[in-house]
């Protein structure tokens, strides 16, 4: 996905006029954070299970290079190939090298928002291969020619009706058709993209390194068949998804998928452990997992950042965040919206690339507290503010307001002054649109002023007190 | 951007006692929460899988009153009634052997009611493993597959099953209904009681433990809920599960 971060304020600002937009994105937050709640109710101990989580993942990523050795070893051992990319030309390069040597030319792909990182479909297609995605939300996208909106639920930015006059243009759908014809009418379309495929590329959600196997969870069949059918299988994997026990899986999958979609468990969970064996008639016979960098060794090195890396990509946060709910997905300008979008999309692309993103929040904390690995997600949107300001990301006009702001609050007797001079200033601007000038304007548009009703707390604290004090 | 080779520096080429000695501490156990979700003791197993698996969308046969044969026989011809025309099925090996009480109620309803394929009749496949296998096209224009299932866990209805030779991976992914072969020994409670019980299955080679090469967990039939949030069955596996249960018998292998 190309890297639109710059552009937020306008793109954010566009999304709040879209109603539909907003529409569809209240129902879809309110659907997910149903189906999670009630999930997680199901489970009293749910807290004593965040605590395991957050544990086990701090285990996991403290121990990084002893458990990607260890996945490297194991995955060999079973036959299959681990790589490590640097970033997302490394990447993409490693997987042209695997389709070349195939002489592949058809690809299926399921969810994985690491292909998105590195651009893998833009990258594949320059090149003269065909890329079909085929997870349904993925592949809704890919025929509108847009790009994923959330992490879970690619096309959730789009109506039925949206989705049912793509189909008609692209598979021949009845322009009103229902959502289980269209469903039909994609299964067939892609299952025999499947069965034509040379080539399978996937996500992976943990990547277990004492017994070197690689966990997808998913619903609708398609992973499991990109994984099948093809001859050969590459998986692109954040180097953090590494899992040291085999034993966390129980635990984190409890959480993963209560948290994602309100689920027991996906509907398929594969354990992939290298390629077919001897004897059987199925199975991918090469199988590839490529390990991603993509500054996340840099997140690793910052101790005031590591925790980031925590993440199982459940979505739960951007389900919860009033700021996601308003704008959706596409107004964060990169592959991963809401609230840890706004914490890792700035870490990955360049902090002054996508300075506004850590402002793109309420600090409200609900996200803190349905991350299942309790991620302390505002805590990295403030030390993302405190590093734009380090590195210089801010403009000096900026740095002037707050500078002043803090001389005000500093000295009692400016404060009052400034309080007294203020009340009338306010009253004003209540009434006149400033819209030409320039940030005031900015910050007047879209906020409707409250108005200040009567005398201040400090006027009737004095007058309460002239007149004998106390109650 | 990054230098070259830092990655693979950062992972290192660490010394075999190193690395052992790393990993020892990260495998020491930390025991997880128990939560209430896991069946408690004396919980019926076999009611709560049903309850699971239909509440994600399965069906459940029942085999204990009526015996296998009263169950799947009527089944099989209604499913073929419904299409008009024989069933088209593919079969997992294990369940053709002469012992097989499923091999017997599929020779007795076979005449127009089944579909002769070649992975109806025992045989061998690719490096004369016993089996039959099914090719990649045949299970694509399957009606039904049946297999026997390798585990089964009744806290969240989940079928566990590994690829054998013989057993094709798509034998419970490419046909739009899935029968399960589910006997009651294979059940097992919770999660967590499952890797026990996969450390205690054999691998499938000499060099591979339980592990293997691969398994999958199916928690009913395929689904999506990618347009609006509507849930949609079968969108790419099986839109229909069903789950044969074997109340005591095993049928051998």
């Amino acid at each position: 996905m190309d890297i639109n971060t710059r552009d937020f304020p306008a793109r954010a600002r566009q999304a709040l006029g879209d109603g539909a937009l907003r529409r569809a994105l209240a129902t879809s937050n309110k659907s997910f954070r149903h189906s999670r709640d009630q999930a997680v109710a199901e489970i009293p101990e749910w807290q004593a299970l965040r605590t395991y989580g957050q544990q086990a993942k701090k285990r996991a990523v403290d121990a990084l290079p002893t458990a990607l050795n260890a996945f490297r070893d194991r995955f060999t051992a079973r036959g299959g190939q681990v790589h490590f990319a640097e970033d997302a030309a490394d990447a993409c390069a490693r997987v042209r090298a695997i389709l070349e040597r195939h002489g592949a030319r058809r690809i299926v792909k399921s969810k994985s928002m690491v292909t998105e990182e590195v651009r893998l479909n833009q990258d594949l297609e320059n090149h003269g291969y065909e890329v079909i995605e085929s997870d349904l939300g993925e592949y809704i996208v890919q025929l509108a020619e847009e790009a994923p909106s959330h992490i879970l639920a690619p096309a959730i930015h789009k109506s039925r009706q949206d989705i049912a006059e793509l189909l008609h243009r692209h598979l021949g759908t009845a322009p009103d058709a229902d959502i289980p014809t269209m469903t039909r009418a994609a299964r067939v379309a892609l299952r025999q993209r499947f069965l034509d495929a040379d080539v399978g590329i996937s996500g992976g959600n943990f990547a277990v390194a004492e017994t070197g196997t690689l966990v997808i969870v998913e619903n609708e069949g398609n992973a499991r068949l990109t994984t099948t059918l093809p001859k050969v299988h590459i998986a692109l994997v954040g180097i953090e998804k590494v899992l040291p026990r085999r034993r966390d899986l129980a635990p984190l999958l409890r959480l993963l998928c209560r948290s994602a979609t309100g689920q027991q468990l996906g509907s398929y969970i594969s354990f992939i452990g290298g390629p077919r064996r001897s004897g059987e008639s199925d199975g991918p016979e090469e199988v590839h997992v490529i390990l991603l960098d993509g500054g996340r060794l840099d997140l690793w090195h910052d101790p005031k950042g590591r925790e980031a890396l925590h993440c199982i990509r459940c979505g739960a946060c951007l389900n919860v965040c009033p700021v996601y709910e308003r704008i959706g997905g596409h107004a964060y300008g990169w592959v991963y919206p809401g609230p840890i979008g706004s914490v890792i999309t700035p870490r990955f692309v360049g902090l002054g690339e996508a300075k506004d993103l850590a402002h793109a929040s309420s600090l409200c904390g609900r996200c803190d507290e349905v991350c299942p690995v309790k991620i302390p997600l505002h805590k990295l949107l403030l030390e993302n503010r405190a590093q734009s300001v380090e590195q210089g990301h801010v403009d000096a006009g900026a740095g002037l307001v707050v500078g002043g702001f803090a001389r005000l609050v500093g000295s009692p007797k400016l404060w009052r002054w400034a309080l007294a001079l203020a009340r009338p200033l306010y009253r004003l601007l209540r009434r006149t649109p400033v819209t030409r000038w320039g940030a005031l304007g900015a910050w007047q548009a879209g906020r409707t002023l409250p108005s200040l009703e009567g005398p201040s707390f400090r006027q009737r604290w004095r007058r309460r007190h002239a007149r004998g004090g106390g109650r | 951007m990054t230098a070259r080779g830092r990655l693979l520096s950062f992972v290192g080429d660490v010394d075999t006692t190193t690395q052992q000695a790393a990993e020892g501490r990260l495998l020491e156990v930390h025991p997880s929460p128990w939560v209430a979700s896991r069946p408690a003791a004396g919980e019926d197993l076999a009611e709560r899988f049903r309850r699971e698996l239909e509440a994600l969308g399965g069906e459940w046969l029942d085999t204990a009153e009526l015996g296998i044969e009263a169950v799947l026989a009527p089944w099989l011809r209604s499913l073929a009634e419904g299409l008009g025309r024989p069933l088209r099925v593919v079969v997992d090996p294990q369940l053709l052997t002469a012992s097989s009480p499923v091999f017997d109620v599929l020779k007795s309803v076979a005449a127009g009611v089944l579909a002769v394929l070649p992975a109806v009749v025992p045989g061998t496949c690719g490096d004369g493993v016993p089996g039959t296998c099914a090719t990649t096209a045949e299970l694509a224009a399957a009606d039904l597959g049946i297999s026997l299932v390798d585990l089964a866990i009744a806290e969240t209805g989940t079928l566990v099953e590994r690829p054998r030779p013989g057993r094709p991976r798509a034998l419970s992914l490419l046909p739009p209904h899935h029968l399960a072969v589910l006997p009651r020994c294979r059940l097992v409670a919770g999660l967590e009681d499952l890797f026990d019980h996969i450390d205690a299955l054999e691998g499938d080679s000499e060099a591979d433990d339980a592990f293997g090469a691969y398994f999958t967990w199916i928690s009913g039939p395929s689904r999506t809920a990618d347009i609006e949030k509507v849930l949609t069955v079968g969108v790419h596996g099986p839109g229909r599960l069903t789950v044969l249960w074997l109340d005591d018998a095993l049928p051998a292998s």
